[in-house]
């Protein structure tokens, strides 16, 4: 296993300065490990996991909060550190570790209307409208979604080119949604960036309790099914597979 | 231990009447949010009462105002039609521009002339939306007023690093699929099951449907004497599972009366493509080029439509591969905007 400052350098962390472990290696923007909405649950997060984590295949994110100066209730911002530390253990169980996690506001002045999104056509010309250019997944949060949808990739098994015809990057989810509905909507859309599908035709559901729990399965199947979205997260061993495979993956360090 | 004001009394198998209560009631805003989506995506008669209850309430916050007009923007109703124009002077930016989005969708007349008697605001969004309101009302009408301008010449892009695209037949089912799921941003345009063709472009598929009154070959020679919104272009977002509507077609016949010019039109109102267009014995023939913009790729297309047979033929179908904008064309997020400390 690496050093925390040699897994720092791999990911591409300036460490010449001060270096915050829970907002370098974890990716908190608020640099302290998140509350779980379960009272009863305490969050925690491990140094060596995410050191063994990065040791195998990883992802990076850029997190983009689009309207972040709308975003004034203090949970919005806990919320999406929750949503980055679920993201985490849901795709190590998959054997794909969350790697470096950079975080970026957009003003409501400098947001072009794109704070609140009210189509999915808007949603894919707001992922065209910014990028970051480095080989991290652009993810953005928006302050509201008021059209018919709580988040959506720009397409399944997205590009890496980041002017690419189609949408690269995610509609994570926006900061009105609830703790736990933001925490599996933010992962499932990189599902869909990293190649995968629904499991379950557009119009219904899963009939079996374990189809319900995939992540791949759209919000409203565990929903009706009455399971907890924390606890539809599961991936199959092809959707693993699947994933592993994407051109955003990067080696291990 | 955290508090827990953030623990959502939401429940997707509440009954509607349930949903309808929360939603008035509840004091978590994502609360009402997930009420007022799970009613739509019910498609209960109950969510535009609601809806209606929302966007009339000022002290309603700009999140769930926003939501609610854009619900009531998917059913063409006086009463939608009364609470949106009412809302399209809102102090909120976001609740008036939503507002005025919707109107755009389902107004008529009446609506328009509310639209043209506004103040054009100096932010650009604002004066898209009222100038694109009015717009999609007029085409949508044929009433051959605030016809969108054609790009000029030096606007159109090459096609380089280009594909092609492949035209099909749809699938059974699949025009119908995609009338359905697309139902509820065009509420007051009726499309045709037949007449529709299928495109695939590299993950993407489209379906390019025809207006219902567009139907017959006497009616789409009409396209030559008055605007018209005679073609949508629907695309299977797969991510969502459903279609999703990409692009208007709008025409309006040339200045000078020789055929008619194209114009492909995003939902919010930028123009992506145009062209040219003309009908002869029985074929509707067009051409189209891409602007340079990020909202699509460079496109070069050739074809005609057979009015009697109802099916198209495309002689060239070239895509690039990139948006037609180019290489370095997003607005760049850079150190200005990323946040290195604890005060997010």
């Amino acid at each position: 296993m690496t050093s925390v400052k040699a897994a720092l350098q791999c990911i591409g962390v300036n460490t010449s300065g001060t270096v915050s472990i829970l907002r370098q290696l974890f990716g908190f923007a608020r640099g302290r490990v998140p509350g779980d909405p379960e009272p009863a649950v305490v969050s925690q997060v491990s140094i060596r996991e995410q050191l063994r984590a990065l040791d195998g295949d990883h992802f990076h994110l850029n997190v983009i909060r689009v309207g972040a100066d709308l975003f004034t209730n203090p949970d919005d911002f806990d919320k999406i550190d929750y949503a980055i530390y679920r993201t985490r253990i849901i795709y190590r169980a998959a054997d794909l570790g969350l790697g470096r996690v950079l975080h970026y506001n957009i003003n409501e002045a400098d947001a072009d209307g794109y704070e609140d999104i009210g189509s999915a056509a808007e949603a894919d010309e707001m992922i065209h409208h910014w990028s970051v250019d480095n080989n991290g997944l652009d993810a953005f949060i928006v302050d509201n979604i008021s059209a018919g949808f709580i988040g959506k990739a720009g397409c399944i098994d997205g590009p890496c080119d980041k002017d690419d015809k189609d949408p690269p990057g995610i509609l994570g989810g926006a900061a009105d949604a609830s703790w736990e509905k933001l925490a599996r909507t933010f992962p499932h859309e990189i599902g869909h960036y990293l190649g995968l599908k629904h499991n379950h035709g557009g119009d219904t559901c899963p009939t079996s309790d374990s189809g319900n729990r995939r992540l791949m399965a759209q919000t409203k199947c565990p929903q009706d099914a009455g399971i907890p979205l924390r606890e539809a997260v599961t991936l199959t061993s092809g959707e693993r597979s699947t994933i592993r495979s994407h051109c955003l993956v990067q080696d291990g360090c | 231990m955290r508090d827990q004001s953030h623990r959502p009394s939401f429940r997707a198998d509440l009954e509607d009447g349930a949903l309808v209560e929360l939603a008035r009631s509840a004091r978590v805003e994502s609360d009402v949010i997930d009420a007022l989506r799970e009613l739509s995506r019910r498609r209960s008669p109950e969510r535009l009462g609601v809806a209606r209850g929302i966007l009339a309430d000022a002290k309603r916050s700009r999140r769930l105002r926003a939501t609610a007009a854009v619900e009531l923007g998917t059913e063409a109703l006086p009463e939608n039609q009364r609470l949106l124009i009412k809302a399209m002077v809102s102090e909120d930016s976001t609740v008036s521009i939503r507002a005025l989005q919707s109107l755009g969708r389902i107004g008529d007349k009446g609506a328009l002339s509310k639209l043209e008697a506004l103040e054009i605001p100096a932010a650009p969004n604002a004066r898209q939306a009222i100038s694109f309101a009015k717009s999609l009302i007029s085409y949508r009408l044929r009433l051959d007023t605030h016809l969108l301008r054609p790009p000029a010449a030096n606007r159109y892009v090459a096609v380089s690093d280009s594909g092609t695209f492949a035209i099909m037949s749809p699938k059974r089912g699949e025009v119908d699929k995609a009338i359905r799921d697309t139902a509820l941003s065009l509420p007051a345009v009726l499309l045709a099951k037949t007449g529709a063709t299928k495109l695939q472009c590299g993950r993407m598929e489209y379906v390019l449907a025809i207006a219902e009154a567009f139907r017959t070959l006497r009616a789409t020679a009409t396209i030559c004497e008055k605007s018209a919104l005679p073609c949508v272009l629907l695309r299977k977002d797969l991510a969502l599972d459903r279609y999703v509507l990409d692009t208007y077609v709008f025409t309006q016949p040339a200045i000078g009366g020789d055929g008619v010019r194209l114009l492909g039109v995003r939902p919010k109102g930028d123009i992506v493509y145009g062209g040219t267009g003309s009908i002869a014995d029985g074929q509707a023939s067009f051409t189209l080029r891409s602007v340079k913009t990020r909202l699509a790729p460079a496109i070069d297309v050739e074809g005609s439509y057979d009015l009697r047979a109802r099916s198209w033929r495309f002689g060239r179908a070239r895509v690039g591969q990139t948006v037609s904008a180019g290489k370095s064309s997003a607005k760049r997020l850079g150190d200005r905007h990323e946040v290195t400390s604890g005060d997010s």
